[in-house]
């Protein structure tokens, strides 16, 4: 019984000069939900391809529960890929979609039928089986793509930006239902996503990638909460800089407060306030130190109205928060 | 420029469409109509058409069929069905080198390259049909370049027999015939989404599958209209059997072009030009009815 379900092994991927990969190795634990977290331009994609096999790597090896892979092709590895737009068969009918693989496994024809019933009941799409592509919204098309993948029972299940071309509360929904999904069937699931919210909504770990390189990979909570490098910081939305002494660090917005008076109980900083922006659930504050910095706060609506006239535009305020909620930055990737 | 209402656009486009009628009707249409006629009439003794005396008597009788009675004769019977067999036998061979041209072109040639090789495929069109026929006889006849080649490398003690029989005949049909198979499935490949291939390999289809379950069906568009532009030239083509095919090889498009010359009997010809034409029709209206059963998806 392998630990990890996949295993990149300094891997590097070069198309001519440049590395769109370089030198990353990573662990994605069995039976866990994870992400591949990142900009465009990362490598996110071409580290996904190359797990599921469209893509050699120039250097490095890729160990799929304890199986070298690296040399084989895609339809030799236990990964299934989920493609960001789907990738449907026009000409065939959702059933046919959906069966197209089971042709390649060893199965009675009874089988398979009751295998293709539980594959798209399971996806929420029976009494669909007859229908073509074309005739599908985007969000049963999603479905029709998953369970044509999920059918085959692969050790690994890749997705591609698998929400990237729904609308928002589509979105949400589907987030929700891949989480329990995931949890239902109890295998491996890696995606690859630009989105941050979308990565903590859904992943129980998350790698984030820049350049190439793996910036920082943990559990979710642990990169959302404590990023280690300005990027990961940046990315997740954490771009609160303090360079007050030594050590860098920085605070995440939530954890930041505004009072009036400079409070004695924990750190401060004098600030003017720029802007506030109000956000139905949280205001966000951009308020700016006397050297320059720029700090975002944010902070959740449950104060009544008549206290936030204290905080203007242009006033002075101070900046607090706890120094239990100081992370220390350090340079470089991590992993 | 809302004036075009349904009424004030027959009325403007009108004079635009006017020139093509005519040039199709003059040019087209009515050379037809007089073939047509010409196919009931009979050849008189010096080749001219023999005047019909009495109208009536020649309709009655059936004498104005007697040309397609007699083109059921086996002679000729024989000679449609050989014009079949090699433009079968054509279209068949330029679907087997030309789909893997226009994959090699399409997926696999390196994409900077694409523009020469599709290049390369239309070049021979810059030079006339008829000299390029020619040419062929240069390479294939007993002292001719294959024959030499052979000879010299010691791989043939005689030299063989290319030239004016059946192969010669598709050799050169073939060559002339595969860039009309090769574009349109290039055309079809390269509309093809990579990313299904992509799937079907990701789904377990081993190269082979993936071609026969995805490729072929989702290009069968271009395999057709290649098929439909092969076969119908090569079913009433006379040049290349005229020239490379020798006295054995008579095919329709021959049999038809001595009608008009030396046979003189040109209601003959007609009658089997009218034969040949009823055959491709039926052929087209096949691919219409294929084309519209797709939905009125099929692009090519």
């Amino acid at each position: 019984m392998h630990e990890n379900s996949v295993e990149v092994r300094s891997v590097t991927k070069r198309f001519g000069e440049v590395a769109a990969v370089h030198e990353v190795s990573l662990r994605v634990r069995r039976g866990e939900f994870s992400a591949l977290l990142g900009p465009s331009g990362c490598g996110k994609t071409t580290l996904l391809r190359m797990i599921a096999g469209f893509e050699t790597p120039t250097n490095g090896r890729i160990v799929i529960h304890g199986e070298d892979v690296t040399d084989l092709p895609p339809y030799r590895r236990p990964t299934n890929l989920v493609f960001q737009h789907y990738a449907l068969f026009p000409h065939l009918t959702v059933a046919e979609n959906v069966a197209f693989g089971l042709r390649y496994k060893q199965s009675a024809a009874g089988d398979r039928r009751s295998a293709i019933q539980q594959a798209l009941a399971l996806v929420k799409l029976t009494g669909l089986e007859t229908r073509r592509p074309d005739q599908l919204s985007g969000g049963q098309k999603q479905r029709v793509a998953l369970a044509r993948a999920l059918v085959l029972e692969p050790q690994v299940l890749l997705l591609d930006e698998p929400l990237g071309a729904l609308d928002q509360k589509l979105r949400r929904e589907m987030q929700v239902e891949l989480k329990a999904l995931q949890r239902q069937l109890g295998i491996t699931f890696l995606f690859v996503t630009h989105d941050q919210e979308e990565a903590l909504t859904m992943s129980d770990r998350i790698a984030v990638m820049n350049a190439g390189r793996v910036e920082q990979a943990g559990a979710a909570a642990e990169v959302f909460e404590r990023p280690r490098t300005r990027f990961v910081a940046e990315f997740m939305g954490a771009a609160n800089f303090f360079n007050l002494d030594a050590a860098p660090f920085i605070v995440r917005p939530e954890k930041l407060d505004l009072h009036l008076h400079q409070p004695s109980t924990k750190a401060s900083l004098e600030v003017t306030i720029c802007e506030r922006v109000y956000q139905g659930i949280n205001t966000v504050w951009i308020v700016e130190s006397a050297r320059g910095e720029r700090f975002t706060v944010c902070e959740q609506n449950d104060r009544p109205f008549a206290d936030e006239s204290n905080f203007q535009v242009g006033r002075k305020a101070f900046l607090c928060w706890d120094a239990k909620h100081q992370v220390a930055l350090t340079e470089g990737s991590s992993s | 420029m809302n004036r075009l209402t349904t009424n004030n656009r027959n009325k403007t486009v009108w004079p635009l469409v006017m020139p093509t009628w005519l040039v199709l009707g003059v040019f087209f249409l009515l050379p037809l109509g007089i073939v047509f006629v010409v196919s009931f009439a009979q050849r008189g003794a010096y080749g001219e058409l023999k005047p019909v005396t009495d109208f009536w008597q020649h309709l009655s009788s059936g004498e104005f069929l007697a040309n397609y009675g007699r083109s059921l004769d086996p002679l000729y019977l024989g000679i449609g069905w050989r014009s079949l067999w090699i433009a079968t036998v054509t279209t068949g061979l330029c679907l087997l080198i030309g789909y893997p041209v226009a994959y090699y072109i399409a997926l696999l040639a390196r994409p900077h390259r694409k523009n020469l090789l599709l290049a390369l495929v239309v070049v021979p069109f810059w030079t006339s049909f008829l000299i390029r026929t020619y040419a062929w006889m240069l390479i294939l006849r007993t002292e001719g370049l294959v024959n030499t080649l052979l000879l010299q490398a010691g791989l043939i003690g005689e030299p063989l027999d290319l030239l004016y029989n059946e192969f010669a005949v598709l050799v050169g049909l073939v060559y002339g015939e595969l860039p009309f198979m090769v574009l349109p499935i290039y055309a079809a490949l390269e509309k093809l989404d990579r990313s299904l291939l992509e799937a079907s390999t990701d789904l377990g289809a081993p190269p082979w599958s993936t071609f026969w379950r995805v490729t072929v069906p989702l290009t069968m568009p271009g395999i057709v209209a290649g098929v439909v532009l092969v076969f119908i030239p090569s079913l009433g083509q006379f040049i290349v059997s005229d020239l490379l095919g020798g006295s054995k090889s008579i095919l329709v498009g021959n049999l038809i072009q001595n009608q008009f010359t030396v046979a003189r009997n040109k209601p003959f010809g007609a009658a089997i030009s009218f034969e040949l034409m009823a055959v491709v029709l039926a052929m087209l209206l096949a691919y219409t009815w294929y084309a519209k059963r797709g939905g009125g998806n099929r692009e090519i």
